[in-house]
């Protein structure tokens, strides 16, 4: 099974730290839509023996879409992919864009997941992070989602800002869980290249959390949730036993999906392309009929095995029998010393035949990868 | 039979001028047309460019008409202008009958030049004095006029003034070369004696040996004995040198040449030795031959260790042109197959690394640079030790013996005081002084040569604003109370890192190198602890703290191959460290002791 992923690239404003390709001029709004619906049934007949069982609005701000934009693209998936009735349906939201009416429509559509840009309850941090909605809204939306019937709801936060304790962290968590998501993302602040963000920090203006502080912060979150029942697949992702999120499982275990929409990435078949990330760009091409992909590349089977590494250590772990099968190693024998090293540290396990990192190893999975793999 | 040969080189320090100057001989003789001229002919190496320094000799022929009508052909030998090479210079001086002394005017006589015109004097060369640059406004000509007669003791009148940069003098120094420096002797009915000055490898044709006649001659087919090494070859091609080969059927007594043998190894081949006629064979092969001996001597090996054979490849190639290097494989238990390279000095031993990487393209590590030791063990035997990893046992160890040399530093007076408490860091014992003008000392001292291996040479320039210059020559082996520093990570002595220092250096030094370790290996997986022992006494310790945190924490959207790539990236920068035990050591770790400040 594969999985769909739109990208709707508009955001009200844009935030300090953001390096997805979004803009604030919606202007090219009407056309982009009708440009993913091209993009989707010029795809059809390549994907006519694929099946997909997860469709996720990213952005961008898909929140931003009205839902009759909304049903139009599920009228066009729905007709020229073979999409599986148990979906797993999601869309991003801004708390910032919804209102009780707007989530009773979204309860209409497939939907049935969505996914909050919290980042944080406190307002300080949110202006900090230049997002456009309170404390207070992040709050009341998710209530409001839930009243309105969704059952399956993921919201995000941030850690590791500026200037952030650990005390605040820590209100930030126990605020998350008491709202009684399924399913929580908490990543830490990054750097990303091209961000006013990472302006300010080569001015001298802001300083990241040191590397002490955000392990603290880090181990703490994990502590958190693991107290409160939480399951924690990736790095950055917690959830409730069975709230996984299936979409982006596709990502991190190394399966396929189909995206469309500005700066999306597929991966099919072994190709991995990616599209144009001016939205300009992607409208003219999708237009005039040519390929919308400014990237790709085969991912042969040495690309393929550091990926499934790279991504498998990022979360559920290695499945010993799919190196086997799949890749002709013999764990145990290639990766031996490193693998006795980390589970002697701690920083791993093997169990059921999955090579996995404890929570210690995630704290340095990149060096991890560097080091031994 | 031209008896008109004149056969020349020239002294000059690093910069004084000498490639112009050369230019301006190649162009007043029509040897090379003008707008042909690419800046500083001599000079083909583009890491010499860049250092300013002539490696390799080689040698040109001019043909010039002189004021008194008659053609001569004049033969410029290029001598190598350091330190290091003082071998090879004497014997591209051996070649010639005269040597012009180029002095900058505003720098004065530097100790090299000093020791090399030493050299010349002792060859008994004929030495053409010329002050160049005297464009500058900075010019001195008085007291470097003063500087050369106090050394050569010629007549003010004899010193030509010069500026290779506009011209000026350039007629005069071509009719000094004719009229003072005397035509070679020719002795043509004796067997032949032909000494090899230098040689350079062609990959087509082998090994390129050049030559100077002085008894007999050489015919292209020739069978031919080198007298060292018992060679015996055929002369396959012989020539003289323009600007490319320019083929004769035979060399004779007197000129400068080359010739070709097909042999393809640079070690059969020996600067200094003697040609003979296998048929006709000289008894007595001409003097001063000397057999180069390393002084410096490091491990060279493969940041990765399946590339061993690569760069036995590679080191094998670039021996090729160059004989003075010297190479044997060794095994380091840090770092696993490599070489232990000897070389003259420490800049050759830069130049080595340097040509590794960048012309033959080898990602290597390299380990401190030391002297060649000799050990006195209590059973009353005698070893040499080029690597502290072979240093015996204390316990075994009566005494150890290093090497001493003997230096010129010239400098302007005022940094005396700076000079002096260098040296006296250095271990140095102070022997004279004497001026050369009011502004310019002669300071003699004797080092241990392994404390001016390290960073002598940068420390003496920045002590005195680049103004003195340093000579050196071997001494003798003296006894020192060293002692072997060892360095441990994680409790295992990494033998690379281990040193041989100066008992009374050694706590100091201990503290500094485990301090400086610490900044140079970055954080990792596990806590790295460094110490330094002397024998099983630990005398320093420095940790450096595990890594916490290395983790992107965002993996979302499918560009998965971006991610693949940074991975990419952060795995090719720790191929680029060495893995001993579980500890990754960045490689300029293992030259760590190089940036200690004493
Ligand atoms: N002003 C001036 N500069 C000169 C003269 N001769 C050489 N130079 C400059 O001095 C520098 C070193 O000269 P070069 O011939 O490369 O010196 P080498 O290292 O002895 O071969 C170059 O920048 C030359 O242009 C001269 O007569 N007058
Ligand atoms: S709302 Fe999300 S996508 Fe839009 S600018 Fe902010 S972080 Fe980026």
């Amino acid at each position: 099974m594969a999985g769909i992923y739109l990208h709707i690239p508009y955001c009200n404003t844009k935030c300090i730290y953001c390096d997805f390709y979004s803009i604030t001029n919606h202007s090219t709004k009407v056309d982009m839509i009708d440009c993913l619906i091209k993009e989707i049934e010029s795809k059809a007949i390549e994907l006519k023996d694929k099946k997909f069982d997860t469709i996720f609005f990213g952005g961008g701000t898909p929140s931003l879409l009205l839902p009759s934009d909304l049903n139009k693209l599920f009228n066009v998936l729905y007709s020229n992919l073979n999409i599986s009735s148990d979906s797993e349906i999601s869309i991003e939201a801004n708390p910032g864009t919804m209102n009780r009416k707007k989530l009773e429509s979204f309860k209409e559509l497939p939907i049935n997941r969505i996914s909050f840009g919290v980042q944080s309850f406190n307002n300080a941090d949110l202006k900090f992070l230049t997002r456009i909605h309170s404390g207070r809204q992040a709050i009341d939306s998710i209530k409001e989602a839930q009243d309105a019937g969704f059952n399956n709801i993921n919201l995000d936060l941030i850690f590791a800002l500026p200037g952030q304790s650990l005390k605040g962290w820590e209100k930030n968590l126990e605020t998350a869980v008491k709202l009684n998501t399924q399913h929580v993302s908490a990543y830490s602040l990054i750097f990303e290249e091209g961000t006013p963000l990472i302006k300010l920090y080569k001015l001298g203006k802001v300083r990241p959390a040191d590397e002490e502080k955000e392990r603290k912060m880090y181990d703490f979150t994990m502590a958190f949730f693991e107290e409160y029942g939480f399951n924690h697949y990736e790095i950055s992702n917690y959830a409730k036993p069975g709230y996984e999120c299936r979409h982006n499982l596709k990502y991190w275990m190394h399966k396929e999906y189909i995206s469309f929409g500005p700066s999306a990435a597929s991966y099919i078949n072994d190709y991995r392309w990616v599209n144009v990330r001016d939205v300009n760009e992607y409208i003219k091409r999708i237009k005039s009929g040519t390929m919308a992909y400014d990237f790709i590349e085969y991912i042969d089977y040495d690309k393929s095995i550091d990926e499934y590494i790279m991504l498998g250590l990022r979360s559920t772990g290695i499945d010993i029998n799919i190196l086997r099968e799949r890749y002709k190693i013999d764990f145990f024998s290639k990766y031996k010393s490193a693998a006795e090293l980390l589970i002697k540290n701690n920083l791993a396990e093997l169990k059921a035949d999955t090579f996995y990192l404890t929570s210690k190893g995630y704290a340095v999975c990149d060096e991890i990868l560097a080091t031994y793999f | 039979m031209d008896l008109n040969i004149r056969n020349f080189c020239i002294i000059a320090h690093i910069d004084h001028g000498k490639s112009t100057l050369a230019d301006r001989l190649l162009e007043k003789t029509e040897t090379i047309p003008k707008r042909e001229m690419i800046k500083q002919v001599l000079d083909d190496m583009d890491l010499e460019q860049e250092r300013g320094i002539t490696i390799k000799l080689h040698a040109i022929q001019l043909k010039y008409k002189a004021k008194d009508n008659n053609n001569y052909t004049l033969n410029l030998i290029d001598t190598p202008g350091h330190v290091d090479f003082s071998y090879e210079v004497s014997r591209s001086l051996a070649a010639c009958e005269g040597a012009l002394l180029v002095v900058d005017s505003s720098q004065g006589i530097e100790a090299q030049t000093v020791s090399n015109l030493y050299l010349a004097i002792d060859a008994n060369l004929t030495i053409i004095p010329v002050i160049n640059k005297i464009d500058l406004p900075s010019a001195d000509i008085e007291s470097v006029k003063k500087q050369i007669i106090e050394l050569i003791g010629c007549k003010d009148e004899d010193i030509i003034l010069a500026s290779a940069k506009q011209d000026i003098g350039t007629d005069q120094i071509l009719e000094a070369i004719v009229n003072h420096i005397p035509p070679p002797q020719v002795v043509e009915d004796v067997p032949l004696r032909a000494l090899v000055f230098d040689s350079t490898f062609d990959i087509y044709r082998g090994i390129i040996v050049y030559l100077r006649i002085f008894d007999g001659k050489l015919k292209a087919g020739d069978k031919v004995q080198f007298f060292q090494t018992g060679i015996n070859v055929e002369a396959e091609e012989v020539g003289t040198l323009k600007m490319t080969r320019i083929k004769k059927d035979e060399l004779i007594s007197g000129d400068v040449g080359y010739m070709i043998t097909g042999i393809k190894t640079v070690s059969d081949l020996l600067v200094g030795d003697t040609i003979i006629n296998t048929a006709n064979p000289a008894s007595e092969p001409l003097k001063g031959y000397k057999k180069v001996k390393p002084m410096v001597f490091s491990g060279i090996y493969p940041s990765q260790s399946e590339d061993f054979e690569n760069l036995r490849e590679a080191l094998t190639k670039l021996k090729t042109n160059d004989a003075s290097l010297i190479y044997e494989p060794e095994t380091s238990s840090a770092l696993g197959f490599g070489f232990r390279c000897g070389f003259l000095g420490l800049l050759h031993m830069e130049i080595t690394q340097e040509r590794l990487e960048r012309e033959y393209d080898q990602n290597i590590v390299t380990t401190v640079p030391n002297v060649e030791y000799k050990v006195h063990t209590t059973s009353g035997e005698v070893s040499l030790v080029d690597n502290p990893s072979q240093m015996p046992p204390i316990g075994e160890i009566d005494y150890i013996e290093e090497p001493f040399i003997r230096a010129q530093i010239l400098s302007p007076s005022e940094f005396m005081g700076n000079i002096m408490k260098l040296a006296n860091d250095r271990r140095g014992v102070f022997v004279s002084t004497s001026y050369l003008d009011a502004k310019k000392v002669d300071l003699q001292f004797e080092f241990p040569l392994s404390e001016i291996i390290f960073d002598f040479h940068d420390k003496m320039k920045s002590l005195t604003k680049g103004y003195a210059s340093l000579d050196y020559e071997f001494l003798d082996y003296r006894k020192s109370e060293l002692v072997k520093l060892d360095i441990l990570l994680n409790g295992d002595p990494v033998d690379a890192l281990s040193s041989i220092i100066h008992k009374s250096k050694s706590y100091e030094w201990g503290r500094k190198l485990c301090t400086k370790l610490r900044q140079l290996i970055p954080k990792q997986m596990f806590e790295v602890v460094i110490q330094a022992a002397i024998g099983a006494k630990v005398i320093a310790r420095e940790t450096v703290k595990p890594l916490r945190k290395n983790v992107i924490a965002k993996c979302y959207g499918g560009d998965i191959s971006r991610k693949r790539k940074l991975l990419e990236k952060q795995k090719e920068g720790k191929k680029r460290m060495k893995q001993v035990g579980s500890v990754q050591i960045p490689q300029e770790a293992f030259l760590a002791i190089l940036q200690i400040e004493s």
